[in-house]
């Protein structure tokens, strides 16, 4: 009994370190001269058409392929360090210099990869599909946008012209309420790692759940009272110098959000946590329009501040860049680490024991909680840690746009970032990220530029304009992608021989649970034959 | 001189909507035994399996490990506290390999946290280091080295068996429950398969409970054999009481047919 | 407000509810029975419903001018609307859900999800080609009128209910007749026919239904016929109670109908039907809170206002998942390990 086993030989590429050099130094020129607006007056009829936006997003996609290929190609370890980070802090910023959409657009891009690497978090590994990730992305966006713009001072006045009857006393009730239910809430928690639950007990916590949430709202509302005095210092919103502590209270607040969300609907079977993520998505995002005090609903908040770093500045302005610069700067360099930490946080999770738990669930939740892998537990885990990935993302969105309104995070962004992961390859890191670049380029720069192109033609009428074809980009994608190449154009090695092997087996099992068997390849297992001849001689020892 | 019990069950009841899969059964196991459960199909063998590593929770009875009640525990609950098992329906991780599959065994038993994870601390580098050191030495327990870097599905069917087990001791248990080990396996394998299960009792001290319907294999191999039908228990005791049993000749040929031999059961 | 005229305020919240709700009952079956056979949550049929709308608007559209009796253009209307969406449910299932009936359950549904994209943006490019966006029915004359005014032939039915506080559109009665007419039909095809048990062995276990000689894949073919059929229906009336559709509507009645579905007990006809008229009313029930909240002096109660309908329904949704995942009528399914 041996198995065939599809293992392809391993095809020995050749070194194209020279071609990768190359690529990189041509698509590099392509991508400063077609963003610099002088040398482009001079090349007349060449420079009108490197300025159309679908000619430019093509030249951008030439110049971030650059990076893919040293990635993917066999090259000398130096080229490929030189390409990829050449590309990423020489020649995008220089481009971004002259044109600073192209900054904003890569900014753009790490937004969306490291959302995408989020999502793939709950969808790819845990095999959770959460249709309402975005949601937590609103959650970071909203709790700058907040506080670092008027609309805190206006909270504040609002405040403190309708006190109630919130005085200090209540701050204190607030705190002490909330600090003895979450000690009972951890207590009893403890008692149940030990002990089975019993009625009273899980009553208690229900209880103390209850006595957590008035608390902290009591704390909350009692501390804006006493601060409304402080409404007039806070025109601007807060002190730019805070948005380091927000950086980290907006990875906080992401996975807190997560876990209250996570906690009631993870119990439930897949498909219905994907509608139930989907309306709690949409829940977020109607409350964003109605609470208009907090949120400014459908208006928005706007202006939102940003950092400012004063040797970054100085430093900016030693390369050269102009002063109205130095903050979309300042954001790229902050996502492009951001991104970069995301990565190595996921890659390090993945191999680990919480990331081989995930992936058991996906696998097979029965067998995987059978091995001692607490499901809840783990499953919640999964979904903080990508909602903080969104909630530290959506911090930064909030501070590049410096305007957010509930738009930013409908239903479709979420379908967005999941069509991303689609297309790159659940579970695989670099599979993603190529997935967020690729549907944001078409997102922002090859969609409008078809909907500029045919703008003018009578016989698309506006009604049926190419330029908000986001819907069938996207479904086209999730459909192509789960029918001909469902591990992504990146696959991870796991997600390739899974695949695969699925589509190799017979239809013995309509519920998708049944035992597997086939063995590999042409190892066929023939029910009933073999037992049956060991089976007669057993039966004949009576 | 008694044996202490390490697995002890009163009175398990379950019913499914009007059926009752499981009935009032009582089941001991004693520390370091080979235990085997046996009945016609649909007899109520794996719920009770499922019972008792908590997927159903029981309508009445008691489940005591060591002691320990167990009912009202959650299935990874259950396995933390030392009872680990396979499945009638082989259920390998299948996007992981052999090795990977067993150090998922190994969960509960590991210390390191997320945080651990993210920093690379020496508790992670540790406890990986003792997942693949487990996953190493179960992989040469049951005879699967070569497999190691395999996608566990990508096994022979026999050895997708064998890797059930290898991850189901992953979780160092007190008591292992096989469902049925031997299904789809040739008589070679069958072999290899009761030696394995010996040295699971005698080199790693771990009781086992299966169920089987290949009866030589039970009977070669059991200390005692409990029977059950349409939920009850029907019968009990040393493999030769059990087989000349009249109540469980009728239980297997029905009523009449008592004097044929059971070892023909379809399956 | 006092009792006398709160009263028939609330019978025609109610009976408003309960024609909302035949519409989301009929949208429901076609997911509660592809859910039936398939375990899928089909995302697409909301799309599916939507194109009944588009072929009931444009069907309307073509017959505007012609002397032809309301009804008979009405019977038209359902007649394409049936034939069309059925058969493009049955073209998904073929192209898109047929090929992956193996694969792990996470694909079958993601794909569901973009062909609902796809079709949002396929039916707005057909109309859009033709400059219309927002589809605005016209309707054969009297059907937006009062159910048996006082012109009519049954002024006494009509004063009657009059006198209970009832305000019916003609075409509202219209809508509860076609419902309760499919409904009827449904209930026939699936209960009494050869067709019916052998869809009802498939949705029991498709294995077995094979063993005993029942093609599966023409069984699953015929449940996304007719419940493409039913979402065709659906989108007339829907159009009809509504008014106006666009190709992006089916989003929100796709939802409370998946909702209603559920809290019947997915899997159930009469759950699903049960399950629709409940949200119907409960939807509004939630859209007239602030009225309610003026009236009980609940201040808070007035900030809820229409666009808190949708977060009813998923509020729902959540609940009855969370207390009750078997629903109002559902049977309990233990999974087999």
């Amino acid at each position: 009994m041996t198995a065939v086993h599809p293992v392809s030989p391993r095809r020995v590429t050749p070194d194209r370190t020279g071609l990768l050099l190359l690529i990189f130094l041509l698509t590099s020129a392509l991508l400063l001269l077609s963003h610099n607006r002088e040398w482009l007056g001079t090349l007349g009829g060449v420079g009108a058409l490197l300025r159309n936006p679908i000619v430019e997003a093509v030249v951008v996609s030439l110049f971030l392929a650059n990076i893919l290929f040293a990635y993917l190609w066999r090259a000398a370890p130096w080229a490929k360090a030189l390409v990829g980070l050449g590309s990423l802090l020489l020649v995008l910023p220089w481009a971004g210099q002259e044109d600073t959409s192209l900054l904003d657009l890569s900014i753009q891009i790490m937004i969306f990869a490291a959302l995408a690497l989020g999502l793939n978090i709950v969808v790819g590994l845990a095999g959770l599909l959460d249709l309402g990730y975005v949601a937590f992305f609103a959650v970071g966006a909203y709790l700058w946008g907040i506080f670092a713009s008027p609309r805190l001072a206006e909270i504040l006045r609002y405040y403190g012209e309708n006190p109630g009857a919130t005085n200090a006393g209540t701050l204190a009730l607030g705190l002490f309420l909330t600090a003895v239910t979450a000690a009972s809430m951890v207590a009893i928690n403890r008692h149940h790692q030990r002990v089975p639950p019993t009625r009273a007990s899980s009553w208690g916590f229900g209880l103390a759940s209850f006595g957590l949430v008035a608390g902290l709202i009591l704390s909350a509302r009692a501390l804006l009272v006493l601060n409304a005095f402080r409404a007039e210092g806070l025109a601007n919103g807060i002190d730019p110098n805070f948005f380091w502590l927000f950086l980290a209270l907006s990875v906080l607040a992401a996975a807190i959000v997560g876990v209250l969300i996570g906690l009631p609907v993870l119990r439930l079977k897949g498909d219905y946590l994907a509608i139930i993520t989907l309306g709690l998505g949409e829940v977020i995002r109607v409350l964003a329009n109605n609470l208009d005090l907090y949120s400014a609903g459908s208006q928005g908040i706007t202006p939102i501040g940003s950092a400012s770093v004063g040797w970054f500045d100085a430093l900016a302005a030693r390369l050269g860049f102009a002063e109205d610069q130095y903050g979309l700067l300042f954001l790229y360099v902050l996502s492009l680490l951001m991104v970069g930490i995301i990565l190595v946080v996921n890659v390090r999770l993945d191999r680990s024991r919480i990331g081989r738990a995930w992936i058991a669930i996906r696998d097979d939740e029965v067998a995987a909680q059978a091995m001692g892998v607490p499901l809840v537990r783990t499953k919640l885990i999964a979904f903080a840690t990508g909602a903080s990935f969104a909630g530290v993302m959506g911090m930064i969105f909030a501070a590049k746009q410096t305007f957010v309104s509930p738009e930013s995070f409908n239903l479709f962004q979420s379908i967005g970032v999941l069509s991303m992961v689609i297309l790159g390859g659940m579970g695989s890191f670099p599979g993603v990220i190529l997935g967020a670049a690729v549907v944001t380029l078409l997102n922002l720069r090859i969609l409008p530029g078809l909907g500029e192109a045919t703008a003018n033609l009578s016989w698309i009428p506006q009604q049926a304009n190419p330029g908000q074809l986001q819907r069938l980009i996207f479904g086209v994608i999730l459909v192509a992608m789960m029918l001909l190449r469902p591990e992504g154009l990146l696959p991870s090695r796991r997600r390739t021989l899974e695949l695969h092997h699925e589509g190799d087996q017979e239809d013995d099992s309509a519920k998708g649970t049944g035992p597997s068997l086939t063995g590999g390849g042409g190892d066929v297992y023939s029910p009933g034959l073999e037992t049956r001849q060991e089976d007669e001689p057993a039966g004949g020892t009576r | 001189m008694t044996t202490p019990l390490i697995l002890d069950v009163q009175g398990l009841t379950k019913t499914f909507g009007g059926l009752t899969a499981v009935n009032d059964v009582t089941f001991g196991v004693p520390q370091g035994g080979i235990i085997s459960v046996i009945g016609p199909n649909g007899a109520g063998k794996t719920t009770f399996f499922n019972l008792i590593t908590g997927i159903y929770a029981p309508d009445r009875g008691t489940i005591r490990l060591a002691g320990r009640n167990l009912v009202g525990l959650r299935p990874d609950q259950v396995a933390a506290a030392g009872i680990a098992r396979t499945f009638q329906n082989i259920r390998l991780f299948s996007s992981m390999t052999a090795e990977e599959n067993i150090m998922v065994g190994r969960h509960s038993r590991l210390k390191s946290t997320f945080l651990d994870a993210v920093l690379h601390t020496r508790g992670f580098h540790d406890s990986e280091r003792e997942a693949r050191e487990t996953a190493r030495i179960m992989l040469d327990f049951v005879g699967l080295s070569k497999w190691r870097r395999e996608l566990a599905t990508n096994l022979p069917y026999g050895d997708q068996r064998k890797l059930e087990i290898a991850r189901a001791l992953a979780t160092t248990p007190k008591l292992i429950l096989l469902d049925e080990p031997a299904a789809g396996m040739n008589p070679r394998e069958t072999e290899d398969l009761k030696a394995l299960i010996r040295s699971i009792r005698d080199d790693l001290g771990v009781t086992v409970v299966l169920i089987e319907h290949d009866m030589r294999l039970v009977m070669t191999l059991s200390e005692s054999i409990t029977v059950l039908d349409y939920g009850t228990k029907i019968s009990e005791g040393l493999p030769h009481q059990v087989r000349n049993d009249p109540a469980v000749m009728e239980a297997y040929l029905g009523r009449g047919a008592a004097a044929g031999d059971y070892g023909k059961e379809a399956r | 407000m006092d009792l006398a005229t709160l009263l028939p305020f609330l019978v025609n919240v109610i009976a408003g509810g309960l024609v909302l709700g035949f519409v989301y009952a009929i949208i429901a079956l076609g997911y509660t029975m592809v859910y039936g056979v398939l375990q899928l949550i089909n995302f697409a049929h909301s799309e599916v419903f939507v194109t009944g709308a588009v072929v009931g608007f444009e069907v309307f559209r073509v017959l505007t001018p012609s002397p032809m009796n309301g009804y008979l253009k009405l019977l038209i209307a359902l007649l394409a609307a049936m034939v069309i969406s059925g058969l493009l449910n049955v073209t998904i299932e073929r192209l898109a859900y047929r090929p992956l009936r193996n694969a792990p359950r996470l694909v079958p549904l993601i794909t569901a999800i973009g062909v609902s994209l796809i079709l949002q943006d396929v039916l707005r490019l057909i109309e859009g080609f033709q400059g219309r966006f927002d589809l605005t029915y016209t309707l054969p004359d009297g059907f937006s009128g009062k159910f048996c005014g006082a012109e009519s032939s049954c002024a006494a039915v009509g004063s009657t209910l009059a006198r209970l506080g009832l305000d019916l559109q003609l075409k509202d009665v219209i809508l509860i007749v076609v419902a309760l007419l499919s409904l009827a039909v449904l209930n026939y095809l699936v209960n009494r026919t050869r067709l019916g048990k052998a869809i009802r062995a498939v949705a029991q276990d498709r294995v077995t239904a094979g063993l005993m000689g029942i093609d599966s894949n023409r069984m699953i073919s015929a449940t996304f016929l007719i419940g493409g059929a039913l979402g065709g229906i659906s989108g007339v009336l829907f159009g009809m109670k509504f008014g106006t559709v666009n190709a992006y509507s089916g989003f929100d009645p796709g939802i409370i109908a998946f909702t209603a579905a559920v809290l019947g007990g997915i899997g159930s006809i009469p759950g699903a039907v049960l399950g629709g008229l409940a949200l119907g009313v409960i939807q509004n029930l939630i859209g007239v809170t602030n009225i309610f909240g003026g009236l009980l002096g609940i201040a808070n109660l007035e900030a809820i206002d229409a666009s808190y309908q949708r977060i009813g329904a998923f509020i729902v949704l959540v609940l009855i998942l969370i207390f009750k995942p078997t629903g109002l009528l559902g049977k309990s399914n233990v999974e087999k390990v």
